[in-house]
């Protein structure tokens, strides 16, 4: 079957008075229905820009959008704006990451869920509002009824971000795109919201590009992991392979940097040092080399996306039990997978 | 609420109270002010004016004259001094010349500011209709801020009415009685009183939405599927109002409250602000308290409607006490 | 002063109260954001706060501060009480006592580069005009920013260079205790792990006393050496850091410690499926006062 989404060599540019800025260069994944993808990256890897880019959420004329995203076998990238909006909200839905600033302060919660099923489905304000309270109500909104008139500071964090759950899911969208829903919350809140989003989606069967920069979020959600970093994607593969066999430096950082509550207490935790390369200023080869102890001098080269853990008949993970779709792992890495095992490992654990 | 209202009428008294003191105080005080000596008139003698301030109580304790004066206004039986007529019947037929005026500046300035300010936000950005916008807008506010607002008056009045003469040289025609005169007696004044307004509504209102467009609830309102025409009405306009609503609220109430005067001078509309500008000429107490009462009453109730007004549109506002 | 007898900062049966204004109705009713909250820090140690939002943890480290008025108890610092401090007194405690924000981009002022950010402690400390570049480059080199960085605005940096300029400018007056309000809570899991690093290589430097607040547990459980856990308005539970995450006692510290997603997709799972049943459970007071992280007064 074609997958949902599949997007190819996705590239966004951004006119800063400093000259043109590359956020996403070329990148390129599918999403199949009913799957959980997320894409983990730190603030300024592309992985927002990505997302919005699948919608033209960009925004602004500085903006410009290149390559291409077929959703159910239609083209995203360039589609007439009117097109565009009958996709937005009913066929492809979106979660932020501030649930406050995402919601109009001056309308109530009801309303604004129900001016969304109104602007695709045919029915009364009456029946919309009623839509609105169902919504609210599955998405686990305590009091729906009495919510259905509150205005968004009157709610807490948790419970905003349920009117934007209830919002996202009251057209029964087939793609849910949360950029960072849990990232605003506390961690208590945020393991409702994780579970929330779980049980809905196990009932709606909608697939979900999951944006985050928390690889411990995606362990319980995901099916598979995108890894991008400077505009590209530097590993792919399913969630089990991300986690036991990860085969980019950076992919080690970013779950060496996760604070455990099981293992040893340490004063220092592991951590990537350095910051990404600017934008503007992207160096040849391996972008993360000038932060990777690891790197070597054939890290200058260009290196392409591969299947590299397989390709060396290291035999990879084994397959799993819930990938709707098992898929190969891929990673931009030329140290061997047999070097890889033995430099990621620090202190018993994955790190850098 | 109840609160609310209560607190707003004792302030409201507590400022009638304080600035009628402070009118009646200063009026006292300055020189040439006796209104004896007015009154008597050019050529009474020293008996004359003595009788005269005797007749009207001049000759009592200060506070027994403003106690007397008060009780006057609130009773509907003050007299002017100059002309000796009743104020409150003078200013009653002088209203509708000024609210005329005042309620059609305000429209005005604020239907087109909205409407200038909509197009400098939304025209292609960096576009050559938007410069020019952009430039007539700036050079507006720059007049706005710097052009005494009789002057545009008298400038336009000498070039459309006395030169050219496509409008009427002034005056005021009732409403009731000839509208297509009203209208053109009205056009002028109107100009002049909210052209320089314009400028600053539509560039504030500009800022705002170019604000509110990079707000994220804008881009959730997107991702929803609204048009783009919804999104602009009911989430970029709908939110960038509140601020110049409550501008309004406070600029038409101080420009109905005397603001307009000047303008009602140059063009002899027979306005309250011309009245009070004429008692002021002649120290006429009755008149300039009472108008100064009245205005401060107004700006008082204006605010007050604001507050409520910016309460309903925007629930995170609250009405304090 | 010995570091050992007497505390760093003593805080005593210390409640809170705002007057909250429901928008509807208008019905006004006392909100006891902290109540009845006694904790110590001692010299050269770390204490961690941990709560949800709106369990009063913010508001008990500005009422330390005395940015808050409290309704009772009292707050000593190295042995005075500072609750009845004078304007003077103040001055010379809150030099001594630093706060850093969670928000570094509202804590910083826009129009300032970072070396003027930074400048206004170090006169205060009393450092010449002459020795204030100087200064300024120890300080950057100290949080790990480099030279150019002092002539940026705040918004030229990322996040975490944002949050190291919050804590070189806290650190400009030489305190000793440094109270940290949620300080990686908006960052970047790799970059709260360079803040964090950073921290304690600071502690351990300048003999640093510090109060950790935040929400999640498994950093709290790193940086500190005793945690005290918060549920409206009280402390549950304190001890030793090791002990509380490891034998938790209090339900609310069970519940923040289940709320962490283990990295570890099968656990993971199963602590989704099992967080799914038990919703509600901690998120059900809401509906009312809250802004965001209910727990500071508007």
């Amino acid at each position: 079957m074609a997958p949902l989404l599949e997007v190819r060599n996705l590239r966004v540019d951004f006119q800063t008075a400093e000259g043109p800025l590359r956020a996403v260069a070329g990148v390129s994944f599918t999403v199949q229905r009913g799957e959980v993808l997320a894409v983990v990256g730190e603030s300024g890897s592309g992985k927002s820009a990505t997302a919005l880019a699948l919608l033209g959420l960009n925004g602004g004329p500085a903006t410009s959008i290149a390559g291409s995203a077929e959703f159910e076998g239609a083209e995203l990238i360039g589609a007439p704006p009117e097109r565009l909006r009958r996709v937005r909200g009913a066929q492809i839905a979106m979660i932020f990451q501030d649930p406050m600033s995402s919601l109009n302060p001056v309308q109530r919660i009801g309303n604004q869920i129900a001016e969304q099923i109104r602007a695709h489905r045919s029915v009364s304000k009456r029946e919309a509002l009623g839509r609105a309270e169902d919504a609210l109500a599955r998405a686990g909104m305590p009091r729906s009824n009495e919510q259905m008139r509150a205005y968004p500071h009157e709610l807490s964090g948790g419970m905003r971000q349920r009117a934007m759950i209830a919002m996202a899911f009251s057209c029964s969208p087939s793609l849910l795109i949360a950029d960072e829903p849990t990232t605003a919350l506390d961690v208590t809140v945020q393991a409702q919201i994780l579970a929330e989003l779980a049980r809905l989606r196990a009932e709606s069967g909608v697939a979900v590009l999951l944006v985050t920069h928390d690889l411990g979020v995606v362990a319980g959600l995901a099916d598979r992991v995108l890894v991008m970093y400077a505009g590209e994607v530097v590993e792919q593969g399913t969630v089990q392979q991300i986690f036991e066999d990860p085969q980019h430096p950076y992919t080690w950082g970013l779950l060496g940097s996760i604070a455990r509550i099981d293992g040893p207490r340490r004063a220092r935790l592991p951590s990537i040092a350095g910051a990404p390369p600017s934008p503007l200023d992207q160096p040849s080869g391996c972008r993360f080399r000038a932060r990777c102890p690891h790197a070597f001098e054939r890290c200058a080269e260009p290196v392409q996306l591969q299947a590299r853990a397989r390709a060396a008949g290291s035999g990879g993970a084994a397959p799993h039990a819930w990938g709707p779709q098992a898929s190969e792992q891929l990673d931009r890495c030329l140290l061997t997978p047999e070097r890889k095992r033995a430099l990621r490992v620090v202190d018993g654990e994955i790190g850098l | 609420m109840i609160r609310f209202a209560l607190w707003r009428i004792a302030a409201t008294v507590a400022v009638l109270f304080a600035i009628s003191v402070l009118t009646f105080l200063i009026f006292q005080v300055i020189p040439n002010g006796d209104p004896a000596v007015r009154l008597a008139g050019r050529l009474a003698n020293t008996q004359e004016i003595h009788d005269v301030r005797r007749q009207w109580g001049f000759d009592k304790p200060i506070y027994v004259q403003y106690l007397r004066t008060m009780e006057q206004i609130f009773t509907g039986k003050v007299i002017s001094y100059t002309q000796q007529v009743n104020v409150l019947e003078q200013i009653g037929q002088d209203l509708p010349a000024t609210i005329s005026l005042t309620v059609g500046a305000g429209l005005i300035w604020l239907v087109v500011g909205i409407a200038l300010g909509l197009a400098g936000a939304l025209l292609a950005e960096g576009g050559r209709l938007q410069r020019l916008l952009d430039r007539l807008l700036g050079a507006l506010a720059m007049l706005g801020i710097s052009m005494p607002s009789f002057l545009l008056g008298d400038v336009l009045l000498f070039y459309l009415g006395f030169k050219l003469h496509v409008f009427p040289l002034g005056g005021y025609v009732p409403l009731t009685q000839d509208p297509w005169a009203w209208l053109t007696h009205m056009i002028l004044p109107w100009i002049s009183l909210s052209i320089l307004t314009i400028g600053f509504y539509s560039r504030l209102l500009r800022a705002g939405i170019l604000d509110t467009l990079s707000e994220p609830y804008v881009r959730t309102a997107r991702a929803k599927g609204l048009s783009e025409r919804r999104v602009l009405i009911a989430h970029v306009l709908r939110n960038s109002l509140v601020p110049i609503v409550a501008l309004w609220g406070l600029d038409f109430a101080a420009v109905l409250g005397g603001g307009a005067l000047l303008t009602e001078t140059v063009f002899n509309l027979g306005g309250v602000g011309q009245y009070a500008a004429e008692s002021i000429q002649h120290l006429d107490i009755p008149p300039i308290l009472v108008i100064t009462m009245l205005t401060a009453f107004i700006v008082v109730l204006f605010s007050t409607i604001t507050d409520v007004v910016q309460a309903l549109l925007d629930p995170r506002v609250r009405l304090r006490s | 002063m010995s570091d050992t007898a007497q505390p760093l900062l003593e805080i005593e049966r210390l409640t809170v109260e705002f007057h909250a204004r429901r928008d509807r109705g208008h019905v006004q009713r006392t909100v006891r954001a902290v109540d009845d909250v006694s904790l110590t820090v001692h010299s050269g140690e770390t204490l961690g706060i941990v709560g949800e939002s709106g369990c009063g943890k913010t508001t008990l480290i500005r009422c330390a501060a005395k940015l808050l008025d409290a309704k009772s108890g009292s707050v000593s610092f190295e042995g005075t009480d500072i609750t009845s401090a004078s304007r003077r007194g103040l001055r010379d405690v809150r030099k001594r006592m630093q706060l850093v924000f969670q928000d570094s981009e509202a804590a910083l002022n826009p129009r300032k580069r970072v070396r003027q950010i930074l400048a206004t402690p170090l006169r205060l400390r009393g450092v010449a005009r002459g020795q204030l570049a100087h200064e300024t480059q120890t300080l950057l080199q100290e949080v790990g920013l480099r030279p150019e960085h002092g002539r940026r605005f705040p918004h030229e940096l990322s996040g975490g260079q944002r949050q190291r300029v919050g804590i070189a400018r806290a650190l400009a007056l030489q305190p000793r205790l440094l109270l940290l309000d949620e300080p990686v809570s908006a960052l970047d899991v790799s970059v709260r792990a360079q803040i964090v690093n950073l921290l304690a290589d600071l502690r351990e430097r300048h003999r640093l006393s510090c109060v950790f607040v935040a929400h999640d547990l498994a950093i709290v459980r790193h940086v500190s050496d005793r945690i005290a856990v918060m549920h409206a308005g009280q402390v549950v539970e304190v001890g030793d850091a090791e002990q509380v995450c490891s034998a938790p006692e209090h339900p609310r510290t069970k519940a923040l410690l289940a709320a962490i997603p283990p990295p570890d997709p099968l656990i993971a799972r199963q602590q989704l499926a099992a967080n799914a049943v038990s919703v509600d459970a901690s998120d059900g007071r809401d509906g009312g006062d809250g802004g965001d992280g209910g727990d500071t007064p508007d």
